[in-house]
């Protein structure tokens, strides 16, 4: 009998656009990939177009409806299966609910031999989820991953990538990888790539069908609540120059006077 | 009618948009034809967007379609290598795979929307410009081969097509014509040297040269002597679908002028609050809200298989008048800027000109559009 093929999840966080562009499209997606999430995605699936390996690329996202986009792209790109992990009581929670109610999703899936998160998100940047995933699945926890090389039966092969070192390591499966490498431009796809994705479908996995416990997520099952996220990005003044080289010299002069003026006047 | 559009065409139109963007708007390609962009184009999937998944197409809307080309003139500035990719999809290989046999199907279409040959048409000769049907091209019936004989005049993409769709006379009096396919490989065929033209550089253009072409009964499009009716959808196709990027280009250069209008101070204000500017503005914003309009009701039509003939020419005639317009008053709003090679627009208007000339001039769209409509005032 041949043996299932087993899934390697992928947990991608949608992050706001405009946290990640700072002139983002106004006809463009309101959320994005989490940038290391985009790059782990593209390695498994290059991983998966060159072959030998073979594994399952689900694709997990946790979210509202808005989050669907985000695995319709995953399923463009070339992943296989897409979950949408949403429900109103999983609003507000933290890194402890949060993993509390991906170990449910992957319980359910079940077949996984490895998790690949990404080593943080750029709105969060708690950088704990898969820390606390191992945790919970009891899976070893591998930090530090910045290629993955080759998937096989029952180890993967990846390159480590600290601030000091790169090397090769091969580790048992299953696991939880934390991916360090990012990518922010979004790839390219094709037509076909798209129509492709949109015949698989996208799952709903809500607290009833992974039998939740309520008290365990959501504001009531976290220990620490987000007030605010802001853009850390700042509005400034533009202005086009005009004219010959001589004149615009000559109005960066006046430009710079007016600094200077300014910040007289500041220390006045 | 919906206006609203599906989550999958706008996926398409920010696909279109990023691809176009990133390959085909290399500033030393913008006036010639480059064969890497046509392979690029090819991989994205484009040719075959309403083709069936048989034949390796995508099986979609003309709503989308129009949508996809829409969106290919907003992000495209090469309108040159925008005409080579209309002229292969709507009048060569979308009338084979609209009005061919299964069998020149099956021959041709798989390849074609690979991208691996390239099409063109045939009808346009030295003294048949308007009056296409008084063509002189010939073709003589003998076994099962038919014997082409003639030449054909400013056929875009000439130079590089591999497939030509040809309309010759098959029957004197009363006078009929009939489509062929004709292939570069067939023996008689020839193409001239590129034919220098205003604008549009990077659609290569020539003369076509049949000389005892013996091209087989099986690649007839449609039925023998009924190439006029071939020769009708295919002008209707292009009317509609050769325009649609226009309407995107449009959009583009009013974008250009909205920033510039934002940007350039005199008498110290900015230029677009003055009222010569901002109604030039309006006038192409309007101009763009209707020929859009056009545009979704003519793609309504060609998804419920229905003739749009009158509607393609009132399309092609508005959308060509007001592309002229509004690059004309993109250079001029721009000034003595707009009129340099630099910031492009002089090129854009030399290739907006170009389109009330082709897919019949617009004085003869208006005498068809007169000619239906006064039909139905009795």
């Amino acid at each position: 009998m041949e043996k299932k093929i087993e899934r390697i999840v992928l947990c991608i966080k949608p992050v706001k656009t405009d946290l990640l562009f700072q002139n983002s499209n106004a006809d463009g997606e309101a959320f994005s990939m989490n940038p290391y999430e985009l790059k782990a995605l593209e390695n498994l699936i290059k991983l998966k177009r060159n072959g030998e390996e073979r594994f399952c690329l689900t694709c997990i996202c946790m979210g509202d409806k808005k989050a669907k986009s985000i695995l319709r792209r995953a399923l463009s790109m070339g992943a296989d299966e897409g979950i949408l992990i949403s429900d109103s009581i999983f609003a507000g929670s933290d890194t402890v609910a949060t993993t509390y109610i991906l170990q449910k999703a992957v319980e359910k899936l079940g077949n996984v031999k490895m998790i690949v998160c990404g080593v943080k998100t750029i709105d969060g940047e708690t950088g704990q989820v898969p820390l606390g995933l191992c945790e919970r699945l009891g899976f070893p926890f591998l930090v530090n991953g910045n290629e993955i090389l080759k998937v096989k039966d029952t180890s993967v092969i990846y390159k480590y990538r600290n601030e000091k070192e790169t090397k090769i390591m091969e580790s048992k499966l299953p696991a939880v990888m934390k991916y360090r490498d990012f990518k922010m431009d979004l790839p390219i796809i094709s037509l076909a790539a798209i129509k492709k994705g949109k015949k698989k479908e996208i799952l709903l996995f809500d607290s009833k069908n992974m039998e939740i416990d309520p008290k365990r997520c959501g504001i009531k099952g976290s220990k620490t609540k987000v007030i605010e996220i802001k853009n850390k990005y700042n509005k400034k003044e533009k202005r086009k120059l005009e004219g010959n080289i001589q004149e615009m010299v000559e109005i960066i002069i006046n430009l710079l006077g007016e600094g200077e003026e300014k910040k007289e006047g500041d220390f006045g | 009618m919906d206006f609203s559009y599906s989550q999958e065409q706008k996926e398409y139109r920010k696909e279109i948009i990023n691809f176009a963007k990133e390959n085909l708007n290399d500033e030393n390609c913008l006036e010639q034809y480059e064969p890497k962009m046509w392979e690029k184009t090819a991989d994205f999937g484009l040719f075959g967007l309403t083709i069936g998944e048989e034949y390796g197409g995508l099986g979609e809307s003309y709503q989308t379609a129009a949508y996809v080309y829409e969106s290919l003139g907003y992000a495209c500035k090469n309108n040159g290598f925008i005409f080579v990719i209309n002229n292969h999809v709507w009048v060569s290989q979308n009338i084979i795979y609209l009005y061919g046999s299964k069998e020149l199907k099956d021959k041709y279409i798989e390849n074609m929307v690979a991208g691996k040959k390239i099409g063109a048409i045939g009808i346009t000769e030295a003294n048949a410009g308007s009056d296409a049907l008084s063509m002189g091209t010939t073709a003589k019936k003998e076994g099962d081969h038919y014997i082409l004989n003639g030449s054909k005049m400013f056929i875009s993409n000439g130079p590089i097509a591999d497939i030509f769709l040809v309309f010759a006379v098959t029957k004197e009096s009363p006078k009929k014509i009939t489509a062929f396919v004709v292939e570069r490989e067939f023996e008689g065929v020839k193409t001239g040297t590129n034919i220098e033209k205003m604008g549009l550089h990077a659609c290569p253009t020539s003369e076509l040269f049949l000389h005892n072409v013996h091209v087989p009964k099986e690649n007839i499009v449609g039925r023998v002597d009924c190439g006029s009716t071939i020769l009708m959808q295919a002008l209707e196709w292009e009317r509609c679908y050769e325009f649609a990027p226009h309407v995107g280009v449009m959009q583009r250069i009013m974008e250009e002028c909205i920033k510039h209008g934002k940007t350039r101070q005199q008498f110290g204000k900015p230029i677009g609050d003055y009222q010569s500017i901002s109604h030039k503005i309006a006038n192409m914003k309007t101009a763009i809200e209707m020929s859009r309009l056009m545009l979704y009701k003519i793609a309504w039509l060609k998804d419920r298989n229905r003739t749009a003939y009158t509607e393609a020419s009132i399309f092609k005639t508005y959308v060509s008048e007001k592309y002229i317009k509004t690059c004309q008053d993109a250079v001029q709003i721009f000034g003595a800027y707009g009129y340099t090679k630099e910031y492009g627009l002089e090129r854009e208007l030399r290739d907006a000109l170009a389109s009330s000339i082709y897919s019949g001039t617009n004085e003869m769209q208006k005498n068809t559009i007169y000619e239906m409509v006064k039909m139905m005032v009795i």
